[in-house]
């Protein structure tokens, strides 16, 4: 089971791979920021969110405050009122002998321009007998004593708000009116009335209130007696407007009642805070419309939103302009890459900097190189074969060619003996141009082979020595040096005897006439070292590095077909040894061969 | 008949350059390298025709043509390159040879062209 988890586990890590190697490294990259980037942004998204609640959550505060002030506002308003009803009612009713009503009404009257909230005053006697009233038009007087609040103040209450009240003794116009009963102990004096008119009661609420937010006050049967922002001539109808709003469900439940509701007045949704006032039965309430405290919130959300947006965008943007700059390497390594495949060996990257895609270039650049090398080493190689061959061949044609001619003029070809001989050595140079060639296949494919038995180096390099000594005809001078005893080592006789006569035959085709060529043998520790030197024109040093390459030839024009140190170092090689060369241009060169010694 | 100098380092192809010419009756002499052939033409009498190998070790034909035709004595002899390399008159400056014989050569080319020449 766990096992089959892991498998399917693995599956799914080679999918994910086969799904990764399917896109574009452009489209991995972009994945790559993006894994980054999304959850910053999903983060940022809900934070952003978060504030618009908050913002939310403060306006709703502020209006249930404000709700509460015009409560409390109100309240002290109509509780001065009472206080001052109570305090001038005390003192019409102590007076002795009783004030007459003229008296009375004028004492009102001076009291009436203390406030200008109260449009009149009225003072009512106990029996009802006498009404005094500062409202000029007497007609309706009677008027007062219907009031609901009169009974309520029979029955023993002090103080007593009207809901809305029009009537003819206002001339229509809505007014409330705040009544206070004046007594001793449980007798009776009178009641004192202000009529207050409501349109003045912005004196009063003038609240300190930013213009979005609507405060207002609603009497006991919810009819709207103040609401600020509202026009004073609002009819009657409109004022008694019943509707599912938090003031009414106050209103019942005398409890304060915060939420939305829609307004057929304002056609709109509108958030509102309700608080019933004590003592009063009415409510005070404060609201506005939900798009307007949604708008700063919003105004802020739009703002955020918008940042993020632009500031991922702008990220994205940059991703992209970054990731080309930093593909544009790549890309131009993948165009190069095809160019040489298509043929194209010149092709360079150009890829500037000191970061790992300009090593990368870097190496791809010496490699292109080495490429276009080794193919112009192989056309190279091609041609001078060709002409190598060409020149054994020709001689050998020339021959056949000329032994015809004899025997098509009838002369005899005896005297053509030097001729075959020419044509045999011709031939054995092609055999050796043609081994030259297979060893380097061999060599390039890893398997030269080798016939390996002790061998005597000493009789070895004597070998290669004998056959210059006999046909050199510039005269060089040879030097031996330590080859009387003996020196052992375990190779292959005939190929280690290649290696000399190549090295020697190098030492003369270099070196000018009568050159010393000297061939030391040196015994070390483990090692024996072979020195072959001459006096010939040297090696530059820049290519030093060169001669043993397959096909090098420091000297274009000089015969040959390049190949003999490349095989001479890859023969030593095989024989756990090493080749190497110490040159002066102009002085002469020496060529090392070290050899680990068979004890 | 003609003289014939031969430049060449590959005795072979001397030897059998210098046999063919000999039997069409021509007096030949080779050398084997540039140097050697500056030396021989300082000589006289001077060779009607130069057969030149083109490689050749110290100095080659190509630089042995130019030295040749600064000397106003040999600026007109005629040279015939001989060569393995695939070489066409194209590849050479107008009156820097006159003839090209490609190896493997063919006996009556050989003939034929020195005889074109002279």
């Amino acid at each position: 089971m766990f096992l089959k988890e892991i498998f399917s586990l693995k599956n799914y890590n080679n999918k994910l791979d086969y799904y990764l190697s399917q896109m574009g490294i452009r489209t991995r990259l972009f994945l790559l920021v993006s894994l980054v980037l999304v959850p910053l942004f999903i983060f940022h998204l809900i934070t952003i969110c978060n504030h618009f609640e908050i913002a939310r959550e403060n306006e709703l505060n502020s209006i249930e405050r404000l709700a509460w002030e015009t409560n409390a506002v109100f309240f002290s308003y109509v509780q001065n009122l009472w206080n001052r009803e109570l305090t001038l009612g005390e003192a019409i009713s102590i007076q002795n002998p009783p004030l007459s009503s003229d008296k009375i009404k004028k004492y009102l009257q001076k009291e009436l321009y203390h406030d200008p909230t109260v449009l009149a005053f009225h003072w009512i006697n106990p029996n009802k007998s006498m009404i005094v009233t500062t409202v000029k038009e007497q007609r309706y007087i009677q008027n007062l004593l219907t009031r609901k609040y009169i009974q309520s103040i029979q029955q023993g209450q002090d103080k007593v708000i009207s809901d809305l009240i029009v009537d003819d003794m206002y001339n229509n116009n809505p007014v409330i009116e705040v009544a206070t009963a004046i007594r001793c102990g449980e007798k009776l004096f009178g009641i004192l009335i202000a009529t207050i008119n409501i349109n003045k009661l912005d004196l009063v609420l003038s609240l300190n209130n930013n213009n979005v937010n609507t405060i207002g006050i609603k009497d006991s049967k919810g009819q709207l007696i103040y609401c600020n922002g509202i026009s004073p001539n609002i009819t009657l109808d409109q004022r008694k407007r019943i509707n599912n709003s938090p003031s009414e469900i106050a209103l019942k439940r005398h409890m304060s009642v915060n939420g939305n509701f829609y307004s057929d007045l304002d056609k709109t949704y509108i958030m509102e805070s309700a608080v019933p006032i004590q003592d009063t039965g009415w409510v005070a309430f404060a609201s506005a419309p939900i798009h307007e405290i949604y708008s700063t919130a919003r105004y802020k959300t739009v703002r955020d939103l918008t940042t993020l947006l632009f500031s991922t965008t702008l990220c994205l943007l940059l991703v992209v302009l970054f990731g080309n700059k930093i593909l544009q390497p790549i890309t131009s390594l993948e165009k190069a890459a095809k160019d040489i495949s298509h043929g194209k060996l010149d092709t360079r990257v150009m890829i500037s900097g000191k970061d790992e895609l300009a090593v990368a270039g870097e190496a791809f650049n010496k490699m292109a190189e080495r490429i276009q090398e080794m193919e112009e080493n192989r056309n190279r190689f091609l041609k001078i074969v060709a002409h190598e061959l060409r020149n054994p061949m020709a001689g050998i044609k020339g021959i056949i060619a000329l032994i015809q001619k004899q025997i098509t003029n009838g002369k005899p070809i005896s005297n053509m003996t030097p001729m075959l001989e020419v044509a045999d050595r011709e031939i054995n140079r092609l055999n050796q141009l043609l081994s030259e060639v297979l060893d380097t296949y061999s060599i390039t494919g890893g398997h030269l082979p080798l016939n390996l038995a002790p061998v005597n180096l000493v009789k070895v390099i004597r070998l290669s020595v004998k056959p210059f000594l006999l046909s050199d005809k510039q005269k060089h001078e040879f030097v031996l040096k330590n080859v009387d005893n003996p020196v052992w080592v375990i190779g292959d006789a005939n190929r280690l005897e290649n290696v000399f006569r190549n090295l020697i035959s190098n030492a003369i085709k270099y070196s000018p006439k009568g050159g010393k060529i000297e061939v030391i043998l040196k015994v070390e520790e483990k090692n024996v070292v072979v020195s072959i030197s001459d006096q010939g024109i040297g090696i530059p040093k820049d290519k030093l590095n060169n001669i043993f390459d397959a096909f090098y030839r420091v000297n274009n024009h000089l015969e040959g077909i390049g190949l003999g140190l490349f095989i001479s170092k890859s023969i030593v090689q095989r024989h756990m040894g090493r080749l190497w060369v110490e040159s002066e241009e102009g002085k002469g060169s020496t060529f090392y061969v070290e050899l680990p010694l068979y004890r | 008949m003609a003289k014939v100098l031969i430049i060449e380092d590959n005795p072979s192809i001397s030897l059998i350059l210098k046999e063919i010419l000999s039997t069409e009756g021509h007096t030949v002499n080779t050398v084997v390298d540039g140097y050697s052939a500056l030396e021989k033409l300082k000589e006289t009498p001077l060779p009607d025709i130069v057969l030149l190998d083109y490689f050749m070790p110290g100095m080659n034909g190509q630089d042995f043509i130019k030295e040749m035709r600064t000397k106003p004595s040999l600026k007109n002899i005629p040279v015939i390159v001989v060569t393995g390399a695939d070489l066409s008159l194209e590849d050479f400056q107008k009156d820097d040879c006159q003839a090209i014989i490609k190896k493997p050569f063919d006996l009556n080319e050989v003939v034929e062209k020195v005889k074109n020449l002279l």
